[in-house]
């Protein structure tokens, strides 16, 4: 009786706070009126109808066209697997080549897993599965390495890591040695040893890791990590705290740039300098928004993106921000996933992949592997992405079947 | 204050979707809002459930229970980042201006807080059944599964809310 009436007064008590929130939210917001309402959902549905139209003619063309280029650039590749195009009327000599390599992975499909780069191929490690959507998570603690000379998986021995539901990150911190964290538990997978050692915890919860030189950073975790010592050691408290950072290396301080908190306020920017432990902030640049910024670091250079498809970079030797040119991306195509290096040239990735060719953008690649509506790159942003050299990793669930996608660019 | 039975579970007919925009657009906006803690989020998920609902239709497939159904579908929606920053982006191209954040409703943001650690399931009994007083049939019917499952979850939500709540006296 006492337990039924104890779950009667918490079920008013939630009932109270439910009607609170929904009369407070009902009052504050104006939502768009429902002439303008049924105007969206009817663009949404009648442009994703077009769009399907679109893709079905695309996809005769693209076969044709992915016949003929196969035809040129298929001596390039092993001529087995994958799908390969190239761009000869804009970039002759650069091609991209997709592979599945997930076919033969030994682990259960499953998202947001850590991503490392070893030598000749891929780390893959925890993660976790939903259940298609519905009830609580299945969390994993087992990994395994794909080597792209043998072209075959391999699971990982078991990991010196605490359970724990947080999304796990690694990072290369130098060849052949990842660091491996989960929440605050920390782990080195030694590759040429084929090992794991047990790490110290982190201070904090390490939602992200970045090296820099010999140095290990992560913001999240407020500490530095030693590889030598296996051991974080906290950092001075930055000079103000950022939401959403993103982490660079410039070559001689971990860049963090981020919001003050509230959405689409300019971003700012602070520096830590590992070697003498201290924070600065750098000098204020041009308005920025600060949602969903990738930064990447490159010879004493940071570059980073927005979704207004904006970019700027910062210098390092004259502590100055400079404006760079507006992304060519598409309308709607706004959301940098991946910033990073690959074969030289910068590119950024939205739905497709663009250069930074001096102080402008312009498209990487205007023929997709897959055809897109209007003839794009067309490039999923699901999954869990690492670049490495010249390739793009990217793991993700299709069909309830592990798909780890190996996207590789040359400039030939 | 009671929140109000949602007037269009349960009916079908050719304009049940503008139906329901009319009369109950803001009132699941809110809901889903309850729970995201992001208005434009909310908007732009309800926005696509109720496309989904419309292309669903136009096949011959009609969910019943629409308004619930629109709730359940947009918190599945609502739960990717790259929604939430292109949701964002969007209310920004529209107005200028950030949305109303829901961060400047205390009593809003204490029931997101209290809801936010809830497994998806737990989290769509407790926005359909103390949001919108959905009852258990139609929750069962609209989720795809047993009462009996409805009221455990239900039920084990509630002790994790409780537990919350107790935590949150004790501080």
């Amino acid at each position: 009786m006492d337990e039924m009436s104890d779950e009667h007064v918490i079920d008013q008590q939630i009932r109270r706070q439910a009607s609170s929130a929904l009369l407070d939210v009902q009052t504050a917001i104006t939502t768009e009126g429902p002439t303008q309402v049924l105007g969206d959902v009817r663009s949404r549905v009648h442009g994703r109808a077009k769009r399907r139209r679109l893709v079905r003619v695309a996809a005769v063309s693209g076969i044709l066209a992915t016949l003929i280029t196969s035809a040129v650039v298929v001596g390039h590749d092993d001529g087995k697997s994958g799908v390969v195009a190239s761009n000869g009327a804009t970039n002759g000599s650069r091609e991209r080549v997709v592979e599945n390599v997930g076919g033969d992975i030994p682990l259960v499909p499953r998202g947001n897993v850590a991503l490392a780069a070893v030598d000749d191929g891929l780390f893959l490690w925890g993660g976790d599965h939903d259940n298609l959507g519905f009830g609580d998570s299945d969390v994993f603690s087992d990994g395994a390495i794909y080597r792209r000379s043998a072209k075959r998986w391999s699971r990982l021995p078991l990991a010196p890591m605490t359970a724990s539901s947080a999304k796990p990150v690694a990072v290369t911190a130098s060849p052949g040695v990842v660091v491996l964290a989960r929440g605050t538990s920390t782990a080195l997978w030694l590759d040429g040893e084929s090992r794991w050692q047990e790490a110290s915890t982190a201070p904090r919860a390490v939602d992200d890791l970045t090296v820099g030189g010999r140095h290990v950073y992560s913001y999240s975790a407020g500490a530095t990590f030693d590889i030598d010592s296996r051991s974080w050691t906290p950092v001075p408290s930055p000079p103000q705290e950022l939401s959403r950072p993103v982490v660079a290396w410039s070559g001689t301080e971990f860049v963090v740039v981020g919001g003050p908190g509230t959405p689409f306020a300019d971003v700012e920017a602070i520096a830590f300098d590992p070697v003498d432990r201290t924070w600065r902030t750098l000098p204020p640049w041009m308005h920025f928004n600060a949602a969903a910024l990738a930064a990447l670091g490159d010879d004493g250079q940071v570059v980073v993106v927005n979704y207004d498809l904006q970019s700027a970079r910062f210098d390092s030797e004259t502590n100055s921000w400079s404006r760079l040119g507006e992304i060519p991306a598409r309308s709607g195509e706004w959301i940098p996933t991946l910033l990073a290096a690959i074969g030289g040239p910068v590119v950024v990735m939205f739905d497709g992949l663009y250069q930074l060719d001096g102080e402008s953008w312009r498209v990487f690649d205007e023929r997709p592997p897959q055809e897109s509506a209007d003839g794009r790159v067309e490039i999923p942003t699901t999954g869990d992405w690492l670049s490495t050299g010249d390739t793009f990793w990217r793991a993700g669930v299709a069909d309830r079947q592990f798909r780890i996608e190996m996207l590789r660019t040359s400039n030939g | 204050v009671r929140p109000r039975q949602v007037t269009s579970f349960g009916t079908r007919d050719q304009s049940s979707i503008e139906d329901l925009v009319q009369t109950e657009y803001p009132r699941l906006v809110a809901a889903v809002t309850c729970v995201t803690g992001s208005v434009p989020l909310a908007e732009d998920a309800v926005q696509e459930a109720l496309a989904r609902a419309w292309e669903s239709e136009r096949r011959g497939v009609y969910p019943t229970h629409l308004g619930a159904w629109v709730v359940t579908v947009a918190l599945n929606l609502a739960r990717s980042s790259h929604r939430r920053r292109r949701a964002e982006r969007r209310a920004y191209a529209r107005t200028g201006t950030p949305s109303v954040a829901t961060s400047q409703q205390p009593p809003a943001m204490e029931f997101v807080s209290l809801v936010k650690d809830l497994p998806l399931r737990q989290r769509q009994v407790v926005t359909l059944h103390y949001l919108l007083d959905v009852d258990v049939q139609t929750m069962a019917d609209v989720l795809g599964i047993s009462t009996g499952t409805v009221k455990t979850a239900l039920s084990r939500a509630r002790s994790r809310l409780a537990t919350q709540l107790e935590d949150g006296r004790d501080e």
